[in-house]
């Protein structure tokens, strides 16, 4: 058995008091990235690899049956929002300045997915930008 | 004395709910990974535009060909005949497909033969719209 003659009853009550009022004002200062923030980035990554693959292969798709004189254009789906909020979809340089990639990026929450077009630029140049809040997005190829 | 044994049973009991409910919240996100762009790819009618060139180029060219060894007088005619005749018999192969095309066709003629034949494709489903303009060579 415990020696516990130094500690009285009502001394024993506020210590216990003070390291949960501890504890849990720390639990709520980090509740909203832990609970919020958190889930809602890993959903975003998810999603916007998903959005990065689904243009990235309709973009080889169209490319790989562009007509030497004519036109093509191809509607694609993109969720108006992901994790409740808007973001877009770029193409952009990448690092190495020889090739483009998709790049899908929130700016709200600064997750950023990049997707490579594989040597697609060299041959036909692709550039565009387009917002999850338009109401259609198209790839278009016209010679 | 209270019965209090059995407490890190039940401690343990809630640690493994938890850890399985948060592994149960990340295997659902990993389900919906992937799907739109899967359906996007299936969906893109890649071959069907390609098949539809193929056939047509070869067409043109086959009947440029028979109508120039043939011995009709109107070449220009019997071309565009025959080139109906197959457009009117794939619009209806793509129409099942749920995809509407329009292929036309001229034939250029030269010393009452034809040299060569342009032919213009225009594909449309729901999603996708395409068109082109070839003009194929018929050698004699």
């Amino acid at each position: 058995m415990f020696d516990d003659e130094g500690v009285s009853k009502t001394l024993e009550n506020i210590i216990v008091f003070m390291i949960a009022f501890i504890l849990f004002g720390f639990l709520m200062f980090i509740s909203k990235g832990l609970f919020i923030d958190m889930p809602c980035r890993e959903v975003s990554s998810v999603q916007f690899t998903d959005i990065g693959n689904d243009i990235t292969a309709k973009l080889v798709d169209t490319y790989l049956i562009t007509p030497d004189n004519g036109t093509i254009s191809t509607t694609f789906y993109m969720p108006m929002t992901v994790g409740g909020k808007d973001y877009v979809s770029d193409i952009r340089n990448t690092g190495n300045g020889q090739d483009k990639e998709v790049v899908v990026y929130s700016p709200y929450n600064g997750v950023a997915i990049s997707v490579t077009i594989n040597g697609v630029n060299s041959t036909i140049p692709v550039n565009g930008t387009t917002s999850s809040l338009a109401p259609t997005h198209r790839i278009y190829y016209m010679k | 004395m209270d019965d209090d044994s059995g407490q890190v049973i039940l401690m343990m009991a809630i640690i493994i709910v938890i850890c399985m409910v948060v592994l149960l919240l990340y295997l659902n996100q990993s389900m919906l990974a992937g799907r739109s762009s899967s359906i996007s790819v299936m969906n893109f009618p890649k071959d069907d535009i390609r098949e539809l060139k193929k056939e047509s180029i070869a067409e043109a060219y086959t009947i440029g060909k028979l109508v120039n060894n043939n011995n009709v007088s109107d070449k220009g005619k019997a071309y565009n005949d025959n080139f109906t005749y197959y457009a009117n018999n794939i619009t209806s192969l793509y129409v099942e497909k749920g995809s509407l095309i329009n292929i036309t066709s001229t034939p250029g003629i030269e010393n009452g033969k034809i040299v060569n034949a342009t032919v213009k494709i225009s594909y449309k489903n729901g999603e996708t719209t395409y068109s082109e303009n070839i003009i194929i060579l018929v050698a004699d």
